[in-house]
C-alpha cells in the first residue's frame, strides 16, 4: 500500500518511524529537512497525488491541540481538536482536505506522547467535562494498523475520566478496540451518506453493511457509538434515501450504545471549494447548485433549508431524545466545514 | 505535450532517431521537434538546464506539458547502464531540494540526484550525482506541477569506472539501451498531462469563444458553466443546437446558466 516513505531527519531514529520502516521494508525512504518541503509547497496536483500517496512521518510541533468550532460539539463546553495525522485513505468528493492542503499524501506526526502531554496538561486545568476530538483533519482509524493511533490513546483517556475522546471514522478498523476494554468516555462515531450515494462520493469508504457489523461488533462490546450525518447531500429523492438510511442503521445498532447523533449540511471556505472544483471539474457532486454565503459555499438556501428540515424530521423519528445534536446553519461561528472522517 | 531537456547532443542522439525528431531552431539552443514531443539541448551545467527549460517555455503555446530531464550521472555503487528515476534532486552548493511527483509506478528505481558544479569522483552520499538536474527543477517548477517534472538518469561512472575514462560512443550506447525506458515514461507523461487537460477543458468552450466576444470574467463564468453542464451528462449537441438560435454573447451565457442550474437544482441521479 504504502511504496514511499518520506522522513524529516529529526525523526529518523524515532522509535515510531523504525517501527514504520519495518512494516514497510520495501518502501523506498526519502529523507527531508521538513515535512513541508513537500507536503506545503506550491504546484503539487491532490488528484494526481491521490492516486499514489506517500507516507510522510514528520514530528508536529507548535500548537497541538486547537480549538473545535462550536458546531463540531456534542453538547459539552470545552471541545478540542487535535491532528496525529494529515489527510486521509478514503476520496470523498465533499471532504475539504482536498481544498485545505495542497498534497495528497499522508502525514503522521510521530510524536504521540507530545500530543499526550498536551491532552493532560488541558485536562488538568478543569473536572469540568472537556471533549477531544481527533477526526478533523484524517479519518481516526483507517490507518489504524499503521498508526497504531487508538491503541496508543486509549490508556490516556482511561486516566482521565472527565475527558471525551471522539474517534471519528468511515472504516471498518475496529481491531485495537475490541482488544481494549470498553471506555464509556470514548464515542466512536461513524459518518454516513446514502449508501447509493458511497460509490460516487466516497471512493474506498467501506460498504454500509460492513461499517454496520463493525459497529454491531463495537456495541456488543461496550463501546458508545456516535452517527453522524454530515454532510446531507442534496440527492432525487433525498427523503426516501435518507429514510432508508436511518431506518437501517437504527435497525441495527442497541439503542444504549447510541451515544450521540449529529447532522449537517455541506458548507465548506470558498476559496476550498474552489480549488477543489479546478481539481474535479468533472465531478456531477461539484457542479451542484452551491452558493457563496459569507465567506463559505454551501447549497443554495432553499435547497438547504428544505434537505436539512427533511432529515432532521425523518431523523427524529428514529433517534432518541437528547442524542440528538442538530449542526444549527446559522452559528455566528460557523467558520469550519465538517470534519474529514 | 511533453518537453524533453538533455545537455548534450550525445545524450540525446538514439532519442531523436527513434522519435524522429526535426530540427527547428539553432540560437540559443537547438531545439528538435515532431509531434507532442519537443527537445531541447541545453549544454553541461545547472545555468544552461534552467535557461534552455525557461526558453523552451516561453516558446509553447500549451496549457499542460510534461518535463523530463534526460542525461547520465554518476553513482558511488549503482552499476553502469541503470536506468534511475529522481525522487529528490539537491543542489549541491546550496543544499534546496526538490521532490518530483511520482503519480505512478516508477518503470526503475528512484535515486536522489545530487547537482553538482564539476563532475564528481568521490560519490560520497550515495546519491546519484549530475551537473542539471537542480538547475531543470528550479525553472521547471514555474510551468508545471511537480506531478509533471522528472529527470531520468542513466549511470555512466562510478567508482570503479571514473568519469574522466567516459566518452561520447558510451554515452550514447548508455541512453540507447534505455530507449523503450524512456518511451514508456514519455507515453506515461504524456497521458498524464493529456488527462489534466480533458479534466479542464470543456466541450463547446471553443466553440462558442469563436462565435460570440465574451469578456475575461465572463469567459471564465462560462468554462465553470460548460464543465458543470458536461459534469451534469447534459447532451452537448443539444445544447449547441439551441444556443445557435441565440444573438448575444449574454443570452448565450444565460442559456448555458439556465440549463444547468435547472439540472443541478434536481440534485444527484439517486
Amino acid at each position: 500500500m504504502i511504496d514511499r516513505l518520506y522522513i524529516e531527519e529529526a525523526v529518523l531514529d524515532h522509535p515510531r518511524v523504525h517501527a514504520l520502516r519495518a512494516r514497510f521494508p520495501r518502501a523506498t525512504v526519502v529523507t527531508c529537512g521538513h515535512y513541508g518541503e513537500i507536503f506545503n509547497r506550491a504546484r503539487q496536483h491532490f488528484r494526481l497525488q491521490k492516486r499514489r500517496p506517500a507516507l510522510i512521518l514528520a514530528r508536529k510541533e507548535g500548537r497541538l491541540l486547537q480549538p473545535a468550532p462550536a458546531q463540531y460539539g456534542i453538547g459539552g463546553r470545552y471541545n478540542f481538536y487535535f491532528s496525529h495525522m494529515l489527510n486521509c485513505l478514503y476520496d470523498c468528493r465533499y471532504c475539504f482536505l482536498q481544498g485545505m492542503y495542497r498534497s495528497a499524501h499522508y502525514v503522521l506526526f510521530v510524536n504521540y506522547e507530545d500530543f499526550m502531554q498536551a491532552i493532560e496538561a488541558r485536562a488538568r486545568r478543569t473536572r469540568e467535562p472537556q471533549y477531544f476530538f481527533s477526526g478533523y483533519d484524517c479519518d481516526s482509524l483507517a490507518l489504524e494498523p499503521v498508526t497504531g493511533f487508538a491503541r496508543e490513546f486509549l490508556p490516556l483517556f482511561r486516566r482521565l475520566p472527565h475527558c471525551t475522546l471522539e474517534l471519528r471514522t468511515k472504516s471498518t478498523q475496529i481491531r485495537a478496540l475490541l482488544r481494549s476494554e470498553p471506555l464509556p468516555n470514548v464515542v466512536v462515531a461513524f459518518s454516513f451518506t446514502p449508501e447509493a450515494l458511497r460509490a460516487r462520493l466516497e471512493r474506498g469508504v467501506p460498504s454500509l453493511d460492513r461499517r454496520l457489523a463493525a459497529m454491531t461488533k463495537l456495541a456488543r462490546h461496550g463501546w458508545r457509538l456516535g452517527l453522524r450525518f454530515d454532510p446531507l447531500i442534496h440527492v432525487q429523492d433525498h427523503a426516501r434515501l435518507y429514510e432508508g438510511l436511518f431506518s437501517r442503521i437504527f435497525a441495527a445498532l442497541p439503542v444504549e450504545a447510541i451515544h450521540s447523533v449529529s447532522l449537517g449540511t455541506f458548507r465548506m471556505p470558498e476559496s476550498y471549494f474552489h480549488r477543489i472544483t479546478r481539481l474535479y471539474p468533472d465531478d456531477p457532486f461539484l457542479a451542484g447548485p452551491f452558493a457563496a454565503q459569507d465567506g463559505m459555499t454551501c447549497y443554495e438556501q432553499a435547497i438547504e433549508t428544505r434537505l436539512y428540515a427533511d432529515c432532521l424530521r425523518l431523523l427524529q423519528d428514529h433517534c432518541p431524545p437528547g442524542k440528538l445534536f442538530p449542526c444549527t446553519m446559522k452559528t455566528p461561528d460557523m467558520d469550519l466545514p465538517a470534519p474529514a472522517g | 505535450m511533453i518537453h524533453l531537456i538533455v545537455a548534450l547532443p550525445c545524450e540525446a542522439r538514439a532519442l531523436r532517431h527513434r522519435l524522429r525528431l526535426r530540427s527547428v531552431a539553432h540560437r540559443p539552443f537547438r531545439l528538435y521537434e515532431s509531434g507532442t514531443v519537443r527537445l531541447v539541448i541545453s549544454g553541461v551545467g545547472q545555468a544552461r538546464a534552467a535557461a534552455a527549460t525557461a526558453w523552451l517555455a516561453g516558446r509553447s503555446a500549451e496549457d499542460t506539458c510534461a518535463w523530463l530531464n534526460l542525461g547520465t550521472a554518476g553513482h558511488a555503487l549503482r552499476p553502469l547502464g541503470e536506468g534511475l528515476l529522481a525522487h529528490k534532486v539537491v543542489d549541491a552548493v546550496s543544499g534546496q531540494a526538490w521532490y518530483p511527483g511520482l503519480a505512478f509506478d516508477p518503470p526503475v528505481s528512484t535515486e536522489t540526484v545530487v547537482s553538482v558544479t564539476r563532475p564528481e569522483r568521490d560519490y560520497r552520499h550515495g546519491a546519484a550525482y549530475d551537473m542539471e538536474a537542480a538547475g531543470f527543477c528550479t525553472a521547471a517548477a514555474h510551468f508545471a506541477s511537480w506531478e509533471l517534472i522528472h529527470c531520468y538518469k542513466v549511470v555512466s561512472d562510478n567508482r570503479h569506472h571514473p568519469v574522466h575514462a567516459v566518452d561520447e560512443a558510451q554515452v550514447e550506447d548508455l541512453m540507447s539501451g534505455h530507449l523503450a525506458t524512456i518511451m514508456r515514461l514519455i507515453d506515461t507523461l504524456q497521458a498524464i498531462a493529456a488527462a489534466l487537460d480533458a479534466w479542464t477543458s470543456p466541450p463547446l468552450l471553443d466553440w462558442m469563444t469563436g462565435r460570440w466576444q465574451f469578456s475575461q470574467t465572463r469567459r471564465a463564468r462560462l468554462a465553470r458553466l460548460l464543465q458543470r453542464h458536461h459534469a451534469l451528462g447534459l447532451d452537448t449537441a443539444a445544447l449547441q443546437a439551441r444556443l445557435r438560435y441565440c444573438t448575444t454573447a449574454r443570452a448565450a451565457l444565460d442559456a448555458v446558466e439556465t440549463e444547468v442550474n435547472r439540472t443541478a437544482r434536481a440534485g444527484l441521479p439517486s
